[in-house]
């Protein structure tokens, strides 16, 4: 097949010496390592499959990536991080490195990091744009979220589950891989264009108003259960991974809720157990309540026919 | 076998002349088949179509699902997914699918074959389904059961989704034996695969001259297709210097759908390849002497595709479920829940439906998921609120690297007009790369969706 490549190539690739080894097998597995751990993490870029595959080679079929943005003015991060059993991972590694295997199924989180390019991004949402839209509000219907708003964090999390399997999304899956998205550096870069985008001001909410019993009823229950993690106000927390609810469709929230419930989607299992704990009545509720918390004005677009200029 | 009884000759013998049709469904309506009463009782070979066919006893409420192309397929997975307890069954005549959608791409040889098939087996295989290879003949709705070449199937819902059948007759050929000739000879490529191996082959193996290429009238399958494939067998010309005109002629007063993104690619792109002719209203074709005539001008060719305007598959009038106020012989079911008006047992999808949404593979894609969830609610005695169909739709402009425009759309229910209208179109008329990789991106999605885990 003629796939074309696309968008930022100029992801600096590890010298081909260095990519010639890595790939020829284990033979050399000790030199490689050694060089690719002082210098090809440093900055990260490295092309995705080559990375996978160094990572898997390394830890045996586990790998949880996890993709961190830097925001403009921090710090960089120190090389690599391992987390959270940094030391029993780096152990892992040293005796896989040796030949030993008895580490290969301890789950290794690797912390990349990256500087977003939000120009790159514009160019490859033009991919995103022929479903999501351009303004990346998503649908009444329940069949796209409002992406405008989300964290950046979250947004990043749920496109590398997309591409692992592990969030079940079949008709997603082949434009995040790399060969339509491309590699890490580019997913970065579209999540921060996205979080350049306002939100969409009338956003899908449920059936029942301010005033209501059920609105009454799912408040206290938001209280209850959801507002230690996702804020009292639905504000979420980008540091933690926690979704911003505020803004967020009601009908996509109810599907989505009802595919956690019926073991579908798999969440962080405290978050199944809330909903699986939840009658199909109070999930309507709570889920209802959520819609109608207000956005902060500053976070929305002017109104509800803005469309997003660098498309137009 | 209690149902011959309440089968009468009579009724058996009108159902046999029909099916048969029905048996070449897609091609032309062939010779209305005569079948003589026997003397000395009924022939085995049609006393093997009134038994029940040998199948698995059902463990669940048996769902029989007529047709197994995107709308089809969708309805089978989702079905299982909003009610496991149901039993579901597929049926198809073809023994594997071949994407029509992403099909001209393939013309030009940018995308293999293998992108595009796949198998029913791996379909039922992973979602949990049951797969028929047969042929079905005709729907007894009274006593709920469906007839096919295997023998008839019981059933608690039928979902038809057997999409569409030609119609020469609206281009001025009536004699089915001319049909049948214009069929094999010049196929419109929109209904079976040997349609598309045809076009392929006349492609890849044209030699110059003017090859004749048209747009149907009517609510035909795939609107932008007749435009893209002018543009794929442009290119596919261009980049071997064949020395080709293709004529394409529009039966519309226009390009109907990007059309300002289409103008521009025949002008820049392929200025020395196509000549469009809108309001081309083709009234015959001289089978013989290789032209076709419009009301005013006849066009010979050295070699063509014509794709006559469209109906509904004859399954739905053989069904006796057509609304007679169709022009295209659409089924008489509700709009906002599918079901065939007076009967909550048998729903109609994809592209034979009733309502007016645009006839392609991902509007019957988000459709079917909702026609499932309506099922398996009615099941319960529940209803869903009614939500609109999406149609996202690429159309391939130019080749090496695959460059596409796009559009998406929805739809909604204008209560002053009782018709639905477009709703929220958001369409990209410049192609790009990204629009070629997006194009492949969406396939592939929904060919993962439909086939595979």
């Amino acid at each position: 097949m003629l796939i074309p490549q696309l968008g930022n190539q100029s992801e600096p690739k590890i010298s081909a010496t260095l990519l010639k080894c890595v790939l020829s097998g284990r033979g050399q597995q000790t030199w490689v390592y050694g060089a690719v751990w002082s210098k090809g993490f440093r900055r990260a870029h490295l092309p995705v499959s080559l990375l996978e595959e160094l990572i898997q080679s390394i830890v045996g079929d586990v790998f949880e990536g996890r993709i961190r943005i830097r925001s403009p003015g921090e710090a960089p991060l120190q090389l690599i991080k391992m987390m959270p059993r940094y030391f029993k991972s780096l152990c892992g590694l040293l005796l896989a490195v040796a030949g030993s295997t008895s580490f290969a199924t301890e789950p290794v989180k690797v912390v990349l990091e990256f500087e977003p390019d939000p120009a790159n991004g514009r160019y490859l949402f033009e991919i995103c744009a022929r479903c999501h839209l351009p303004e990346a509000w998503g649908d009444n219907e329940g069949n796209y979220p409002q992406l405008a708003g989300q964290h950046t964090n979250v947004l990043m999390q749920q496109l590398l589950d997309i591409r692992s399997g592990r969030r079940d999304n079949p008709t997603m899956w082949p434009f995040v891989q790399e060969r339509t998205i491309g590699g890490y550096q580019n997913l970065v870069d579209v999540v921060s264009y996205v979080a350049t985008l306002p939100m969409n001001p009338h956003h899908s909410q449920g059936p029942w108003p301010q005033g209501t019993e059920e609105y009454k009823e799912g408040m206290q229950l938001y209280q209850t259960n959801c507002s230690s993690c996702h804020g009292a106000g639905g504000e979420g927390d980008n540091a933690s991974y926690y979704p911003r609810l505020q803004g967020q469709h009601f009908s996509y929230m109810k599907r989505q809720a009802i595919r956690v419930r019926d073991g579908l989607r798999e969440v962080d299992p405290a978050m199944a157990a809330v909903i699986k704990a939840l009658s199909d009545e109070e999930t309507d509720k709570v889920l209802n309540y959520i819609s109608y918390l207000p956005v902060p004005a500053k976070d929305l677009a002017p109104s509800a026919d803005w469309r997003n200029p660098d498309f137009e | 076998m209690s149902d011959e009884k309440h089968f009468t000759r009579r009724r058996f013998l009108q159902f046999t002349g029909l099916g048969l049709t029905a048996g070449a469904a897609g091609a032309p309506a062939v010779a209305t088949a005569q079948v003589k009463d026997t003397v000395g009782g009924t022939p085995p070979a049609i006393a093997k179509l009134l038994r029940e066919a040998l199948l698995p006893q059902p463990k669940g409420a048996r769902v029989v699902v007529v047709g197994g192309g995107w709308s089809g397929l969708t309805i089978a997975k989702y079905l299982k997914r909003y009610n496991p307890a149901f039993d579901v069954l597929l049926i198809d005549k073809q023994p594997a699918f071949v994407s029509f959608p992403l099909s001209n791409s393939w013309l030009a040889d940018q995308i293999h074959l293998d992108f595009l098939s796949h198998s029913f087996f791996d379909a039922a295989d992973n979602h949990k389904y049951h797969f028929l290879q047969a042929t079905v003949l005709g729907v007894d709705r009274t006593s709920r059961k469906v007839y096919t070449d295997v023998g008839y199937i019981a059933y608690e819902y039928m979902v038809l989704a057997p999409g569409i059948d030609y119609d020469y007759g609206r281009i001025g050929v009536d004699d089915p034996e001319q049909q049948e000739l214009l069929f094999q000879h010049y196929p419109g490529g929109f209904v079976s695969t040997s349609e598309l191996l045809t076009i392929k082959h006349k492609i890849q193996s044209f030699k110059g001259g003017t090859f004749l290429l048209n747009v149907p009238s009517g609510d035909y399958r795939c609107t932008a297709a007749p435009y893209e494939r002018a543009c794929m067998v442009a290119a596919l010309f261009k980049k071997r210097r064949v020395r080709a005109k293709i004529l394409l002629l529009d039966m519309n007063t226009g390009i109907k759908i990007k059309k300002d993104g289409f103008h521009r690619a025949f002008d820049e792109l392929y200025k020395d390849y196509i000549e469009y002719l809108p309001s081309s209203e083709i009234s015959g074709v001289d089978l013989d002497g290789k032209a076709i005539t419009t009301e005013f001008d006849e066009y010979p060719f050295d070699d063509a595709i014509i794709y006559p305007p469209i109906r509904a598959s004859r399954l739905i009038e053989e069904a006796g479920i057509v609304n007679p106020r169709s022009p295209q012989m659409a089924a008489n079911t509700d709009p906002f829940r599918y079901h065939v008006v007076g009967d909550e047992h048998v729903y109609v999808t994809g592209d034979s439906r009733g309502q007016p949404f645009s006839k392609g593979g991902h509007t019957a894609h988000s459709e079917g998921k909702y026609v499932a969830e309506v099922i398996a609610a009615h099941a319960l005695g529940k209803e869903v609120a009614w939500r609109s169909p999406q149609t996202m739709c690429f159309s391939s402009v130019e080749i090496d690297p695959l460059q596409a425009m796009s559009i998406i759309t929805y739809y909604k229910f204008n209560k002053q007009t009782n018709v639905f209208d477009f709703d929220r179109t958001h369409m990209i008329e410049d192609w790009d790369i990204q629009g070629g990789q997006a194009s492949l991106a969406w396939a592939e999605g929904m060919f993962r969706d439909m086939f595979y885990r």
